[in-house]
């Protein structure tokens, strides 16, 4: 990669962000670390999803507390990311399940509110182009994740989520491995986009997948939604 | 005579077997008697074993720095002894916690030494992810000890994770890497203890200790 991240999207308008959040410091909290990268600008906030978005329907992503008043909004979630919104949900729930249900609802990213401004800005970014972003503590539940119907993640991928999970630091990731940083950064990134094919299906998920397959990161085959043309004919037995 | 003729054995029989089955349950009884106090003593022969391990291992832990304070062959002000004593309280601290009765012994004796890391002042990250099987007291040892022995030194920050499957679980310790000596601990590199695996570099950005057991 390598290449402005956000270069498909902004051109010359910067990253429009709604952000939805019930604790009014958390919010000026927020805008103040996005605040510091020119390429990001804040359109709304608020507590309500619909009121956010209804004043600024243009927001290529919606920052989203996933509790609000008192309850989890994975529905709401689900229903955003069905319609095509980037979400990038944020949390100081950072049990792991919460984290794999809010990736299967159509999350874009998933980041933890104590992961701070280099994280929060970095994920925005990412999630504007529909690349994905995996903060440590996400690596951390992808890589624990028990379910049965896992998506499967081989060897070098899991050793890159785990060890990016328990240092923080790419770089030394990096050298622990013997590969490059931007291999490490790979492994990663692909262990995410498997992850858009666990779940109900969502715009979002599609979305990264397909700009996944335009970055070469992955191939169609290597997730499973290859079908032979060969067997197109053939009827069932 | 016919009356005595047809009674006769049938209640022969019955007296018998009456004290046949009277017999044997009381000899059932005492055998169980026996084993139940056989497996007693047992049980209380480990747990003096156990203690006694125990005993040993606190000994080396914390005996001598404490016997060389009391004799005032060590100097309380010097920073290595109050090294050695935040060592030695690392490990005290670990064992006490390896005796509870918990549901997951690993995390709670991590926890412990988080703990007692965070009261001297440590900022320190503890992130769990799955619950570790259950493992032998000897394994968690060898999890726990290098990463609890190595926290003693730290002193900005530390991050300490647990990932566990059913078949695998790693404990990692990352802390920032300052000047100074080797942290406490099997020197850096790769080291092969029965199962479990330990590893320790630095890369002058952060010191890395890991354990990984696997089935």
């Amino acid at each position: 990669m390598g290449a402005d991240p956000v270069a498909a999207v902004t051109d010359d308008r910067p990253v429009g962000v709604a952000i939805v959040d019930d604790h009014p410091v958390v919010v000026e909290g927020v805008r103040a670390w996005l605040a510091t990268e020119p390429r990001l600008t804040v359109l709304a906030t608020g507590d309500d999803p619909d009121a956010v978005l209804r004043a600024a329907p243009d927001a290529d992503v919606v920052l989203l507390d996933l509790r609000l008043h008192g309850r989890m909004a994975l529905d709401k979630l689900a229903e955003l990311s069905a319609a095509g919104r980037r979400v990038v949900v944020y949390s100081e729930h950072t049990d792991p399940q919460t984290m794999l249900a809010a990736l299967d609802a159509g999350a874009v990213a998933f980041l933890a509110k104590h992961e701070g401004r280099e994280h929060c800005v970095a994920t925005v970014l990412a999630a504007a182009s529909d690349r994905p972003y995996v903060p440590p503590a996400l690596a951390g539940a992808m890589v624990g994740d028990p379910r049965p119907d896992r998506p499967m993640l081989s060897d070098k991928e899991r050793e890159a989520l785990l060890l990016w999970f328990q240092s923080m630091s790419k770089a030394s990731v990096a050298r622990r491995m013997q590969i490059s940083e931007h291999t490490v950064k790979q492994y990663v990134d692909r262990a995410r986009i498997k992850y858009t094919r666990a779940g109900r299906p969502a715009a979002t998920k599609a979305a990264l997948l397909a700009r996944a397959i335009e970055d070469g990161l992955v191939r169609p085959e290597e997730i499973g939604i290859y079908r032979s043309q060969a067997t197109h004919d053939r009827p069932t037995p | 005579m016919y009356v005595y003729g047809t009674f006769s054995l049938p209640v022969a029989v019955f007296v018998g077997s009456a004290v046949v089955v009277g017999l044997a349950r009381e000899r059932a009884a005492v055998a169980a008697a026996g084993h139940a106090m056989a497996a007693e003593r047992d049980a209380a022969e480990r747990g003096v074993q156990e203690r006694r391990d125990r005993l040993t291992l606190v000994s080396s832990a914390a005996g001598r720095v404490l016997a060389e304070l009391a004799a005032g062959q060590a100097d309380p002000n010097d920073p290595e002894v109050q090294r050695r004593c935040v060592l030695a309280a690392a490990r005290l601290r670990r064992l006490i916690a390896e005796s509870d009765d918990v549901p997951d012994p690993l995390l709670h004796e991590l926890r412990a030494a988080a703990d007692l890391a965070e009261r001297n002042g440590l900022p320190i990250d503890l992130v769990t992810i799955g619950t570790p099987p259950p493992l032998p007291v000897e394994i968690r040892r060898r999890l726990a000890d290098p990463l609890t022995g190595t926290l003693a030194d730290v002193q900005d920050w530390a991050r300490l994770t647990v990932v566990s499957g059913p078949d695998e679980v790693v404990v990692s310790l990352v802390t920032p890497d300052r000047e100074g000596p080797e942290a406490t601990g099997p020197p850096p590199g790769e080291h092969d203890d029965g199962p479990v695996r330990y590893l320790y570099e630095r890369d002058g950005n952060i010191r890395w200790a890991q354990t990984q057991w696997r089935r």
